[in-house]
């Protein structure tokens, strides 16, 4: 660790970009508790890593960078049944990824103002998906409905989002 | 006020058919049911259509985010749905007569939303959550900032990393009794002969119990310059002036070279030392006493020589340095890089907790540190009535208070590890190494069968559990956890992090295996007499971003294989409960188990609390000749 930069400036930056940077990790690991562990390895090696970033640069194509080099260790490490994208897949991604950083953020934070405009039962299925981290099957029993009809359901809640969020973008309103 | 266009609410919007087809994809990969053929079909379509990796990537953000806000969900659940036109909903949506959630067919158009807002938001604004309503009240915003949820991460993110600069400086910490540098303060080295009286000479059942010695040439008195010790096995603890005090382990060979040094070309030693002053000569180097406890241990194979620093300081130098005064205060410069200088450099200070390896050509750091129960310090132990268990699987010799050490119960790695989120075991007993108490670790699950359980091959048949682990075996202080989420030390408003106690922490399903002997050893004046512990699971329900609820957990205490304690099927809503197992002069392997209900391992935060072992005094050793073999 260098004397230039702290570790409350290293958790500044972390935070401010942390939200991109898993949902990078996801776009480039399918699984959910791979990015999770993932996401978890490269915070520590950011942080080792923190005298190498320049102040005053982009901390999330340095952090990207980082994040991709793991992901690809990772990739090497799982047996080889496990889907992994190739790096073409991963350089695509990533480049896509930089290329739209700001952008990116602004629909992060749109996206916040998206879910709390859902239907109460809509956001109900999101809570059971993604803060208990239920499978769909499992919502399914939940809910009480057959699994099928869940999973598109999430996909149209997603799909419903993605546009709310577009449409807020091109209105100027995050 | 709104200053955002109402969209109209009927306006479908219509996605290509390559981003339709790509959304049937994201969607079965977000929801973990993607098929190797979509798999591969939408790795092609990212690759080659820029639209569809754009949207793949915005949709993909989107998904980390609902993770991400997904623990905010459910303080907005008590606002009624929005009337309609006021909210984001797509008719497809709805229920069918049957009661079933309408499918959406390939070829199906997206209808989206009528959006309206309520709410009136600014750019930049806090994220509003809507609070209850009823439909003749405005909503009253509840606000949760991002500056409050990024406020919580860098607490926690402070938290790992206030641990991981906490357990860097464990091993550095001044010693309360760390000796002044000084060189010039010699005591006389007096070597005397009570060496051969019991107890000052003890050999115990675990080693050779009949160690051969020899000294040339035998002085009545002590030893003299130019006297050798050649010790074929067993333990020979020597006196050195009025305090000091040389411990060796045969085999090994020491030449006495004068009162203030000695010269080690096989076998290990630990010197007690006070004022310092004493130069011990290896085939590679020298050791240089400043005033301290420390190790050092001859390789026969390759003569090079390690030293282990557990109290004050020693400088190290390779022999073409001599023993000069040393310059440096760390273990690095080009000594400790691993490779050859060609010019003499200063001598390495090694501190309290460092080690390092004397090879021919350089003196390189050891990065597990000083492992102090690897040697054998002191064969007389009458202060010693119990161990820190903690203290002894970091590599303590149980009255060292050392903490913050892990072991992976899937590869049998140990040291300061990096928390790592839930993986699959793989029914292998995994030995440790380089820590001679922890003899090993594994995944008890007894789906396959019975469970190898420590490396004498001893086997257990543990229930059938879903063979999954969370983060690693820790010991603590603290427990790093690889979630925001953390673990809970704080059992009935007592913190088991704190100095005066000790945290084992087992989350299930994870194994922990010690070897006895490696402990019995270090006492051998000693005998251990019982394992105790108190355990509970400290999850607490309703944890922020934690929905589990009542967790089920076993617990398992064997010996050899075999079964000494068991609770099985707790859960947090039970109180602290007492483990206390008797040991045998016969028992060989301890093991700490803990073991999910055999359904899932969620919130299994099983903690081993203020672990020890009660130790009493052996049998006297039996008296050993007094007649040096010559």
């Amino acid at each position: 660790m260098s004397g230039r930069l702290d570790a409350g400036e290293f958790i500044e930056l972390y935070t401010a970009h942390e939200v991109r940077l898993r949902g990078y990790v996801l776009s480039l690991v399918p699984r959910w508790s791979d990015a999770e562990d993932i996401v978890q390895k490269c915070s520590l090696i950011l942080w080792k890593k923190f005298d190498q970033y320049e102040p005053g640069t982009n901390f999330f194509a340095w952090a990207c960078q980082i994040v991709r080099f793991e992901v690809k260790e990772f990739g090497r490490q799982l047996a080889r049944d496990r889907m992994v994208f190739n790096d073409e897949f991963l350089n695509a991604v990533a480049e896509a990824t930089v290329q739209s950083r700001q952008e990116l953020q602004q629909r992060i934070d749109a996206l916040q103002k998206c879910v709390a405009r859902l239907p109460k039962d809509h956001r109900e299925l999101l809570r059971l998906r993604y803060d208990e981290r239920r499978s769909v099957g499992s919502v399914a029993t939940v809910v009480n409905r057959p699994i099928e009809g869940v999973y598109k359901a999430l996909s149209r809640i997603r799909l419903a989002l993605h546009a709310c969020i577009s449409r807020r973008l091109a209105e100027g309103d995050v | 006020m709104n200053s955002n266009p109402i969209p109209n609410p009927d306006q479908p919007v219509n996605l290509s058919g390559g981003l339709h087809a790509a959304m049937q994809l994201i969607t079965a990969l977000c929801d973990e049911r993607i098929t190797r053929e979509q798999f591969n079909q939408l790795q092609s379509l990212v690759c080659t259509d820029r639209e569809v990796r754009r949207f793949y990537v915005d949709m993909m953000h989107l998904h980390a985010g609902l993770y991400y806000f997904a623990s905010a969900l459910p303080s907005m659940l008590d606002d009624p749905a929005p009337a309609g036109g006021q909210s984001i909903e797509s008719e497809t949506i709805d229920k069918d007569p049957s009661g079933d959630l309408q499918p959406l067919g390939m070829n199906e158009t997206m209808v989206l939303p009528a959006i309206t807002e309520p709410v009136d938001f600014q750019a930049g604004e806090d994220l509003v959550m809507p609070g209850p309503t009823s439909d003749t009240t405005p909503a009253q915003p509840a606000r949760l900032s991002p500056s409050v949820i990024r406020g919580g991460i860098a607490a926690g993110l402070l938290l790992v990393f206030g641990l991981i600069a906490y357990v860097a400086s464990v091993g550095n910490h001044p010693s309360t009794n760390s000796p002044t540098n000084n060189p010039t303060n010699n005591p006389s080295l007096q070597v005397s002969v009570p060496v051969l009286q019991s107890p000052q000479w003890i050999a115990t059942s675990d080693l050779d119990s009949n160690p051969v010695w020899k000294i040339s040439p035998a002085h009545p008195e002590g030893f003299a310059a130019g006297d050798s010790l050649r010790l074929q096995s067993g333990l020979v603890q020597l006196k050195l002036g009025p305090k000091g005090k040389l411990v060796v382990e045969g085999p090994a060979e020491i030449d006495f070279v004068s009162e203030t040094e000695i010269s080690l070309t096989e076998g290990k030693i630990v010197a007690t030392f006070p004022g310092g002053g004493l130069i011990v000569r290896c085939p590679t180097g020298s050791i240089t006493d400043l005033g301290t406890e420390f190790g050092v241990s001859v390789d026969p194979l390759n003569g090079n020589s390690e030293v282990e620093v557990f109290q004050g300081s020693v400088s190290a130098a390779l022999s073409h340095q001599g023993t000069t005064e040393p310059s440096g205060t760390e273990p690095s410069g080009p000594q400790s890089s691993g490779k050859p200088s060609d010019q003499p450099a200063a001598p390495t200070v090694l501190k309290i907790g460092q080690a390092a390896v004397l090879s021919r050509n350089a003196v390189t750091p050891s990065p597990q540190g000083a492992i102090r129960q690897r040697y054998i310090c002191s064969l007389t132990n009458p202060g010693v009535r119990t161990l820190d268990v903690t203290d002894l699987i970091c590599g303590g010799d149980g009255t060292s208070n050392r903490r913050g050490i892990a072991v992976d119960a899937t590869t049998g790695d140990i040291g300061v590890l990096t928390p790592v989120g839930i993986r699959p075991g793989d029914h292998l007993y995994h030995k440790v190494h380089g820590f001679p108490v922890v003899d090993g670790a594994f995944v008890p699950d007894g789906s396959s069968g019975l469970v190898t359980v420590d490396s004498a091959g001893d086997r257990f048949a543990f229930p059938p559990t879903v063979n999954s682990v969370t983060n690693q075996i820790w010991t603590g202080g603290q427990i790093p956890w690889p979630d925001e989420i953390g673990i809970s030390t704080v059992v009935g408003g007592v913190d088991y992090s704190t100095p005066r106690h000790s945290v084992i922490c087992t989350h299930s399903d994870n194994a922990i295996t010690l070897d006895l002997n490696g402990i019995r050893r270090l006492y051998p004046d000693r005998r251990l007499a019982g394992f105790h512990c108190r355990c509970v699971n400290s999850y607490v329900n309703g944890l922020k971003g934690a929905m589990k609820r009542n967790p089920v957990a076993s617990v398992y205490v064997l010996l050899d294989g075999k079964s000494r304690y068991e609770k099985l099927r707790f859960s947090n809503q039970d109180s602290l409960f007492a483990v206390d197992v008797s040991i045998t002069k016969n028992d060989r392997f301890l093991t700490l188990a803990a073991l999910d209900d055999g359904k899932e391992i969620d919130r299994d935060w099983i903690l081993w609390l203020d672990a020890s072992l009660t130790v009493v005094p052996a049998l006297p050793a039996s008296p050993v000749s007094a007649s040096p073999a010559e």
